[in-house]
C-alpha cells in the first residue's frame, strides 16, 4: 500500500494513503476528540467535533472524513479549532435537556464527556423550544428526540452492519427527528445496536435501565445461545443482571449482537428458575434438600448397576452446558457407572456432524470466521444467515461493504439476505447435490481442471437442463453463478442449520467439497448452540473418547485409564445404528440422565421421546427450568445459569471462550460439574476439583485438541483449539439420491423446520422480552398456496402429518416456496418435532383451515 | 449564568454575618502556668453563675415566673429547630407518589452505603417518568450526614425531625422499605425551604445550569 508522509502537531507520521487524518492521528497517540465517529462504521462527519486546521486551507476540516496527503501540515490544537469545536458542542447543548439525572446514559454519555472535557460551564445561545414526539411504541426500542444530537450513528449502524435500514431523519433543520422509513412504529431485527452506539440517551433500551451506570460493574462472558459465542458483558449491580452490553474491537462480533443476545438475558432471574432439587412424590415433585436428592439418585444408580449393569444407565449431555460440565459428565459415567452409554442430541440426530465431524470430511469444516472477513464471494448454501445467526450476517454484511465481496445465497427457501444478494437460488428440497454438481458441472465446462477421471466421468453424464428442471434453479442462474465463483480469489461457502439437520447432509457437504477444491474455498459450518462443538470434543459420545480417540481403540483406552487412574469397559455402545432414546423405548435402559437438554423439544421425533421418557424407570433431569422433559423426571437438579458460574465454551470456529461468574447461583441451584463431581464422589469415585481450572486442566492434559491452553490464558478473544485436519484436495463421486418421503396423497407441502428470530431453545422462551417479540408459533406458507386454501394471514389452521398434528397461526409470506410450509422449532406450545418421526425422510403434511 | 448570593442563615443576612476571631497558637504566660489562679478564677465564676441563678430562683425577679429548664422527657418533648437532622425521609407528592426520580445520586454519595434504589419508569400523564421501584434505606448504616438531602437535585429525600422509634431489637427491622420512608410534603415544607436557604437550591434550575 501506498505510503505518505504528513505533519500532525508538528510531528512526522508516515501512514496508508488509504487512511483518513483521525486515524492516522489515533495510530500515532495524537488526541482529536469525536463524537459521531465510530470505528466500526464509515465515516460519517455530522457533529464536526473531530476538527483540524490544515495549512493552506481557509476553513478547518472534519479528520474523520479527511484522507491523509502527502506534505500536509495539521494542528489539533490551534486556537480557531478549539473555538470553533465548543461553539459546536454548544450548538448541540442549544437543543439538548440536561435531565442528566434521569437520562439512561449518564456517566457514560459521550456529549457529558465532551462538554467536560471542552470546560463549557456557560451557554451564551439560545432557541425556541421545539414539541417533539418520544416514541414509547417501538417495542423493545424507545426513542427521545430531545436528547437527540442527530450524530445519524443509529442510522449507519442499522443500514451498514444490521442492513435493516429502518431508521431516517425526517423533517430538516431545527425540526429534524429521527424515524422510522415508514414512519409506522418500529418492526425490525431488535438488535439494538443503535440504542449500542447511541452517544447520547435518545435511543434508549425498552427494558429500562433500573439501575445508574456507574454502579454497574462489567463481568466479560460469552453469549449462551447460538453457536457465534459472542463476548458479552453482564453489567452486574449488588447480584442482578441489568443489561447486556459487548465491547467494540473484541473477539468475532467486534461490539454487534443480536436481539437474543442483547435482550435476552431475562431468564437468569425469572420466577420460572428451580431453585431446589425436586423429587417426585407420587404424580408430584416436591422440593427437597441436596443431600436427600444426591443419595436418593446414587442408591439408585448403585442398585441398577449392580443388577442390570452399568450400560442399564445411559445419559445426554448437553450443547449448552459447559466443556467443564460436559467433560465431567462422561467422566462420571465411563470411570463410575463403568458404561459407554452417553450421547448428545447433535450426535444423536447425525453423527457426521458430530462424532465424525473430523474424519467424514476431507476438508475442515470447523473453521475460523477470519475466512468470511478475508473472502471476495461468499456463498452461503442451505443457511440463513440473517435470522439463524445474525452476528455472521452482520459478518457477512460489513466484508460486504468492505471488501465489496459478492454473496450467493442458497436455499430450499427463499431466505434472501439483507442487502439483496447478488445471486439467490431457491431450490426444491432434496435435490442440493444435484444443483452443486451442476453448478461444478457449468465450472468445469468452461475450464479446464485437475481432478480425479471417475469424477470427471460421472460430470459428463450431467445435463444443465435437467438439473435446472429438477431443482427449479433457472440455467442462466446456475451459468452466473459459477462465473462469478471462478472469477473469485478466495470464495467461502457457509453452511447452516438445514444442511446438517438434512437426511442427505454428509453428501451435500462432499459435494459442496468438490466445489470447494475447484475453487480454492473453505467451508464453514454453523452450530446451533454455543458449546455444540465443545459437547464433541468433550467426547460425550458414545464410541469416542474425550478428543475424538475410538472407544474400540486399546492404546486410547490405556492413555485414558492411566489419565483417570480406572479400568475402562471395553464394549462400545449397546446397539449399533440405535441411539439411546431407540434403546430406552425397547426397555433396555432402566435410568436415564439428562443434563441440561430438553429432549421433548429438541429431538426429531417428539412422540417417541415423550413416549421413552414415560417409559424410563428413573430419569434424573438437571436443568435451569421445569423443562417439558423435566416434568417427567423423578429427580430434578437446578442448575446455574452461564452467569452463575465458570467455565468455558468451544463456538463453531472452535473457539475457547471463557465464561465468569458475575451473579450468586438463584436458590440452592449449582454449577453442573459441582453436582455431577457431588453425585460421583457420593458413588464411590474420586473427583477432586475444587475450582473449574482444576477440570480444564485436566481436559488440558487429557485432550491433544486443547493441549497447551491454560484456564489463565484465555482472555477476551478466547483461544482456537489446535484441530490438526489437514485438507486433503479430494474427490468423490457423489450422486444424487432420492429421499423418502412420508406422507398420505393428500398432503401436499414439504415441511421444513429451522429458527427464526428471537427464540433459540429453552432460554429464549424463558425472556420476557423475547417472548413479547414472537409469542406465538407460525407457519410460513407460500401465499399463492394461501389463495388456494383460502388461508389468510393469521388464521388458526391444524398442520397434519401422518405422525401427527399441530394447531398453530399462518404467516403467509415470500420466504416459503410454493408447495413447502416452514414451522419454526423452540415453541412448547406447537411443537414441531411431533410432526416428524424419522431423520432421513422428508416429512409431507396438509393444512386444513380451523372454523372458528 | 451566574445567580446572585441572597440567602439567609436564620434570620440573619448573610452578609452580616462576620467570623468570629480564634485564638491560635496561645503562649500561657507564667501567671497562667502556674494553673492554681485560673482555677480559682474558674471557681468565682461557676460560684458566680451558681448563687445568681439560685437566688433568682428563689426570689423570681418582678413579672418573671419561676423557670425550670430539665425537660421530663419522653412526657414532654423538645421543640426541634428547623435545621435538625433527624432521619431522612422520602417527600411524597399531592397526588401520593414518591417524588423521587431514582436518580441514584443519593445512593453514590452516601458515606455509609445506607441507600439501594431499583428505579423504573411509569406513565405520568402522556409521558413516561422515572420512578424508585424499590428505595431501601438501612437505618442501621445511616449516619445521619445529610449528605442524600444536600445532594438530591429534586428535593426528594430531606432530613425530617424525627428522632424516635428508631432503635430496634432486630436488625431486619431497621432496613426500611419505600412504603415506611414516604412522607406527605406538607410535613416537611419547613425543612424543604430551609434546605433551600443553606445550599443554595433556590436557584436550583436544571436548565439553567449550562
Amino acid at each position: 500500500m501506498k505510503k505518505v508522509t504528513l505533519t500532525i502537531d508538528g510531528k512526522k507520521i508516515v501512514a496508508d494513503s488509504k487512511k483518513t487524518v483521525l486515524e492516522a492521528a489515533a495510530e500515532n497517540d495524537i488526541y482529536i476528540p469525536t463524537m459521531c465517529y465510530l470505528k466500526k462504521l464509515n465515516p460519517i462527519g455530522s457533529c464536526r467535533v473531530c476538527l483540524v486546521d490544515i495549512e493552506g486551507a481557509d476553513d478547518p476540516m472534519t479528520s474523520c472524513q479527511l484522507p491523509v496527503m502527502e506534505g500536509m501540515v495539521v494542528s489539533t490544537k490551534s486556537d480557531r479549532v478549539i473555538e470553533l469545536r465548543q461553539l459546536m458542542v454548544k450548538l448541540i447543548l442549544v437543543n439538548h435537556p440536561v435531565d442528566c439525572t434521569v437520562c439512561e446514559r449518564s456517566g457514560e454519555c459521550r456529549l457529558q464527556d465532551i462538554t467536560y472535557e471542552f470546560g463549557i460551564s456557560r451557554q451564551d445561545l439560545k432557541a425556541e423550544p421545539v414539541e417533539r414526539v418520544k416514541k414509547y411504541d417501538w417495542k423493545l426500542i424507545r426513542y427521545n428526540p430531545y436528547l437527540c444530537v442527530l450524530c445519524e450513528r443509529c442510522i449507519m449502524v442499522c443500514h451498514e452492519v444490521q442492513g435493516v435500514s429502518t431508521y431516517k431523519i425526517k423533517n430538516n433543520g431545527f425540526r429534524s427527528v429521527i424515524d422510522t422509513v415508514d414512519e409506522k412504529p418500529l418492526d425490525c431485527d431488535f438488535c439494538g445496536q443503535c440504542i449500542a452506539v447511541c452517544p447520547v440517551g435518545a435511543m434508549s433500551s425498552g427494558l429500562v435501565l433500573q439501575a445508574r451506570s456507574w454502579e454497574l460493574n462489567k463481568v466479560r462472558s460469552v453469549c449462551s445461545y447460538c453457536g457465534v459465542g459472542c463476548p458479552i458483558n453482564l453489567d452486574v449491580k449488588k447480584g442482578k443482571v441489568y443489561r447486556v452490553t459487548s465491547d467494540d474491537n473484541i473477539g468475532i462480533n467486534n461490539g454487534n449482537l443480536c436481539a437474543m443476545g442483547r435482550f435476552g438475558y431475562q431468564f437468569i432471574d425469572t420466577e420460572d428458575r428451580i431453585k431446589t432439587p425436586l423429587i417426585r412424590k407420587g404424580d408430584r415433585l416436591v422440593p427437597a434438600s441436596w443431600d436427600e436428592a444426591l443419595k436418593l439418585v446414587s442408591a439408585k444408580f448403585k442398585e441398577i448397576k449392580n443388577s442390570h449393569g452399568g450400560d442399564a444407565i445411559a445419559g445426554i449431555g448437553s450443547e449448552r452446558a459447559s466443556n467443564e460440565d460436559n467433560y465431567l459428565f462422561q467422566k462420571f459415567f465411563r470411570t463410575v457407572l463403568v458404561s459407554h452409554n452417553i450421547d448428545n442430541l447433535l450426535n444423536m440426530e447425525n453423527s457426521s456432524f458430530g462424532s465424525e465431524v473430523f474424519e467424514k470430511f476431507d476438508l475442515p469444516i470447523i473453521n475460523s470466521t477470519e475466512y468470511i472477513t478475508k473472502s471476495d464471494i461468499i456463498f452461503t448454501f442451505g443457511a440463513d444467515a440473517c435470522e439463524e445467526n445474525p452476528v455472521i450476517g452482520n459478518i457477512i454484511r460489513v466484508t460486504m461493504r468492505d471488501r465489496e465481496a459478492r454473496l450467493i445465497v442458497g436455499s430450499s427457501r427463499d431466505v434472501g439476505f439483507r442487502p439483496p444478494p447478488d445471486f439467490r437460488m431457491v431450490y426444491k428440497y432434496g435435490t442440493e447435490v444435484l444443483l452443486i454438481n451442476g453448478i461444478i458441472k457449468s465450472i468445469i465446462g468452461s475450464r479446464e481442471s485437475e481432478g480425479i477421471k471417475e469424477f470427471l466421468d460421472y460430470l459428463k453424464g450431467i445435463k444443465l437442463e435437467d438439473v435446472s428442471s429438477r431443482t427449479s434453479v433457472s440455467k442462466d442462474l446456475i451459468k452466473a453463478i459459477s462465473l462469478s465463483l471462478i472469477k473469485s480469489k478466495s470464495p467461502v461457502i457457509l453452511c447452516g442449520r438445514e444442511i446438517y439437520k438434512h437426511p442427505r447432509g454428509v453428501e451435500i457437504i462432499h459435494a459442496l467439497q468438490n466445489l470447494a477444491n475447484i475453487i480454492n474455498g473453505n467451508i464453514i459450518l454453523y452450530r446451533e448452540y454455543c458449546n455444540s462443538q465443545g459437547v464433541n470434543d468433550m467426547g460425550v459420545l458414545p464410541d469416542k473418547y474425550p478428543g475424538y480417540k475410538n472407544v474400540a481403540d486399546l492404546e486410547a483406552k490405556g492413555d485414558f485409564e492411566k489419565v483417570w487412574g480406572v479400568t475402562l469397559p471395553v464394549k462400545g455402545r449397546m446397539t449399533a445404528g440405535r441411539n439411546i432414546i431407540d434403546d430406552v423405548v425397547d426397555g433396555k435402559i432402566k435410568a436415564l440422565y439428562i443434563m441440561g437438554e430438553d429432549i421433548v423439544l429438541r429431538s426429531h421425533n417428539g412422540n417417541q421421546a415423550r413416549e421413552a421418557l414415560k417409559k424410563i424407570d428413573f430419569l434424573i433431569v438437571q436443568d435451569m427450568f421445569l423443562s417439558e422433559t423435566a416434568l417427567f423426571a423423578d429427580v430434578v437438579f437446578p442448575s446455574a445459569s452461564f452467569s452463575e458460574r465458570e467455565g468455558t465454551f468451544t463456538n463453531m470456529e472452535g473457539r475457547i471462550q471463557k465464561i465468569n461468574k458475575a451473579i450468586e447461583p438463584i436458590g440452592e441451584s449449582r454449577a453442573d460439574w459441582v453436582i455431577i463431581k457431588e453425585l460421583a464422589n457420593k458413588m464411590g469415585g474420586s473427583f477432586k476439583y475444587s475450582f473449574t481450572e482444576d477440570v480444564f486442566k485436566e481436559i488440558a492434559a487429557a485432550i491433544p485438541l486443547y493441549g497447551g491452553i491454560t484456564y489463565s490464558s484465555i482472555k477476551n478473544n478466547g483461544k482456537l483449539a489446535n484441530y490438526q485436519s489437514q485438507s486433503k484436495k479430494k474427490f468423490r463421486v457423489v450422486q444424487h439420491s432420492e429421499i423418502e418421503s412420508i406422507g398420505d396423497s393428500d398432503m401436499p407441502f414439504i415441511f421444513l423446520s429451522g429458527n427464526t428470530f428471537f427464540h433459540l431453545g429453552t432460554l429464549s422462551r424463558k425472556s420476557a422480552a423475547m417472548n413479547m417479540l414472537t409469542s406465538e408459533c407460525i407457519v410460513e406458507i407460500n401465499p399463492s398456496d394461501a389463495e388456494k386454501l383460502k388461508i389468510n394471514d393469521k388464521d388458526t389452521v391444524t398442520v397434519k402429518s401422518k405422525n401427527g398434528n399441530i394447531t398453530i397461526k399462518t404467516k403467509v409470506t415470500n420466504k416459503s416456496p410454493q408447495g413447502v410450509v416452514f414451522i419454526p422449532v423452540n415453541f412448547e406450545n406447537a411443537p414441531a418435532n411431533i410432526l416428524t418421526n424419522k431423520k432421513d425422510a422428508v416429512i409431507r403434511v396438509k393444512i386444513i383451515k380451523n372454523e372458528q | 449564568m451566574s445567580y446572585e448570593l441572597n440567602y439567609t442563615v436564620g434570620s440573619i443576612p448573610l452578609d452580616k454575618l462576620k467570623p468570629k476571631k480564634v485564638r491560635k497558637n496561645i503562649e500561657l504566660t507564667l501567671w497562667e502556668r502556674l494553673y492554681i489562679p485560673e482555677i480559682a478564677r474558674g471557681m468565682i465564676v461557676t460560684t458566680r453563675h451558681f448563687i445568681v441563678n439560685m437566688v433568682g430562683f428563689i426570689f423570681p425577679p418582678e413579672g418573671k415566673k419561676r423557670k425550670i429548664f430539665t425537660v421530663y422527657y419522653p412526657e414532654e418533648k423538645l421543640t426541634i429547630h428547623v435545621a435538625y437532622r433527624g432521619r431522612p425521609v422520602l417527600v411524597q407528592r399531592e397526588d401520593g407518589k414518591e417524588k423521587c426520580i431514582a436518580c441514584g445520586l443519593c445512593e453514590r454519595i452516601c458515606p455509609a452505603f445506607a441507600i439501594s434504589i431499583i428505579g423504573g419508569e411509569r406513565q405520568r400523564g402522556n409521558d413516561m417518568e422515572r420512578y424508585p421501584v424499590s428505595y431501601t434505606l438501612d437505618m442501621s448504616r445511616c449516619v445521619y450526614c445529610g449528605l442524600c438531602e444536600e445532594v438530591c437535585p429534586y428535593e426528594a429525600i430531606v432530613m425530617s425531625n424525627e428522632y424516635e422509634g428508631l432503635a430496634e431489637y432486630d436488625r431486619e427491622n431497621m432496613i426500611y422499605p419505600k412504603e415506611k420512608l414516604l412522607v406527605p410534603v406538607a410535613k416537611l415544607q419547613k425543612r424543604i425551604e430551609y434546605v433551600r436557604k443553606i445550599y443554595g437550591k433556590s436557584n436550583y434550575d436544571l436548565r439553567n445550569m449550562i
